[in-house]
């Protein structure tokens, strides 16, 4: 009986235990889920932070070289793909593609000397290469965070809880190479 | 008993190991005692960092804004986005709850500058306006090689556009004047000294030495917490004297971040 007692009274306190650290790291996965999300989103407000630079932009170019209409075309369709994706892996792609599309369009100032001293040209030009630049470290934040939770979902013994609760691997914001081209005029001259 | 010699033993290597934080191949210094002056180029003359150091100070004080100058040779193939970003973190430039803080960094060979913006003052310093600092204070002058008067007049063309965010009627000369008030390098060293001292006495007379007991034990705790990261680890940070702090033998930042926000220019 009182053998009895004590293997039940053992019993309990390892089921405490296994409850008591099964909890800490649900939490802590729980914790490490919103950091990745909360690094979305400040990658998100920069994404539309630039988007919404893009009209302004776009008009003032115009004004000097209405006739470089292939630019145009390309930008508006990198920006209507990033409007259209969904996946992280979808945004990362058509986000570069949209830098890509930018840095040529700003690349045309060396043709349009007008363009290129023009003070608006100037000012949005320096909005957008610091809005580049924003999405860049927002993008490396998020990565951090990321590689965290995904490297806790896959240690023992949170694993187990992992798989329990759904937790799910999330997508490294990466583009292909190259994606760290920061879209540059030179003023110099 | 045990953790503390291993904290002890942490401590030394950070101390160690913090003029140069290491990563991604590229070593990014630490800052100087004077934490507002890192003129590693050598391209500033005495007088100029004396002058950027007081007035950096002043500005630190009323508005807890810390505007930090860096000089370097190379940017060692690093952009030199990427460099101030890390530079900035590191050293925690700025308060750490305003994040107001400002990095102007000149990579002398590269021939490229950037102001690296602080999120706190990204309204006071939108990138376009710190790209026209540069184009109108700056660049002109680091193109005929006189980086000190170059670096001057950016540095003042910010220091005041934060006073008037902070609504503080001060401004600085935007004209380089020559400076010929009776506070040599030398007396503006021993006030600050004498007043710490007198600080201290009075602390001691009136208060029976509660702030020297408080600040003991935040250092204390401080050290015992482990600061993570351990990147400028000496001396008292925020809360000490004005912020700034005269701990370990200097300056060094509050804390501040930035999200990459700012303008680069190359002449």
């Amino acid at each position: 009986m009182k053998k009895g007692a004590l293997v039940l009274l053992v019993i309990g306190v390892i089921i405490a235990i296994l409850v008591i650290s099964a909890v800490g790291s649900y939490n802590s996965l729980v914790a490490k889920s919103e950091s990745v999300n909360t690094a979305l989103s400040q990658i998100d407000n920069q994404l539309q932070r630039r988007n919404d630079l893009i009209p302004n932009l776009v008009e003032t170019v115009k004004g000097y070289a209405a006739h470089e209409e292939e630019i145009f075309t390309n930008v508006a369709e990198a920006r209507a793909k990033l409007a259209g994706a969904v996946t992280v892996e979808e945004t990362a792609n058509a986000s570069n593609e949209l830098s890509n599309a930018l840095s040529r369009l700003l690349a045309i100032a060396e043709n349009y000397p007008e363009l290129k001293a023009d003070a608006s040209f100037r000012q949005l030009a320096d909005e957008l290469a610091g809005t580049e630049n924003r999405i860049a470290v927002a993008r490396m934040q998020y990565n951090e965070v990321a590689r965290d939770y995904n490297t806790a979902i896959k240690r023992f013994p949170t694993v187990i809880i992992a798989s329990l609760f759904n937790f799910e691997k999330v997508e490294y914001f990466e583009a292909e190479e190259g994606a760290r081209e920061v879209p540059k005029v030179d003023f110099t001259s | 008993m045990k953790t503390r010699k291993i904290c002890a033993a942490l401590l030394i290597l950070t101390v160690l190991l913090a003029p140069a934080v290491k990563a991604f191949g590229v070593d990014y210094p630490g800052h100087t005692d004077n934490f507002y002056v890192n003129d590693y180029a050598n391209v500033i003359d005495a007088e100029t960092e004396q002058y950027i150091m007081s007035v950096a100070v002043a500005l630190e004080q009323k508005t807890k804004a810390q505007v930090v100058v860096l000089t370097i040779g190379s940017l060692d193939g690093d952009s030199i986005e990427n460099y101030a970003y890390r530079v900035f973190t590191n050293w925690g430039i700025g308060d750490k709850d305003l994040n107001n803080g400002v990095l102007i960094l000149v990579a002398i060979d590269d021939r490229k500058s950037r102001i690296e913006v602080g999120y706190g003052l990204e309204g006071a310093l939108p990138d376009g306006k710190t790209g026209r600092i540069q184009d109108d204070y700056m660049l002109p002058h680091f193109r005929e090689n006189d980086y000190a008067t170059g670096i001057k007049k950016g540095f003042q063309a910010i220091v005041n556009e934060i006073y008037q965010e902070y609504g503080i009627d001060e401004t600085v000369e935007v004209e380089p004047v020559p400076r010929q008030r009776e506070t040599s390098p030398d007396s503006d060293n021993k006030f600050a000294v004498w007043s710490i001292i007198l600080f201290f006495i009075f602390d001691w007379l009136v208060l029976r030495g509660r702030i020297t007991k408080f600040l003991l034990m935040m250092f204390l705790l401080g050290n015992r917490g482990g600061r993570g990261g351990g990147f400028g680890s000496g001396g008292f940070k925020g809360g000490g004297f004005g912020g700034g702090g005269f701990g370990g033998g200097g300056f060094s930042g509050g804390g501040g971040r930035t999200g990459g926000g700012g303008s680069s220019r190359g002449w």
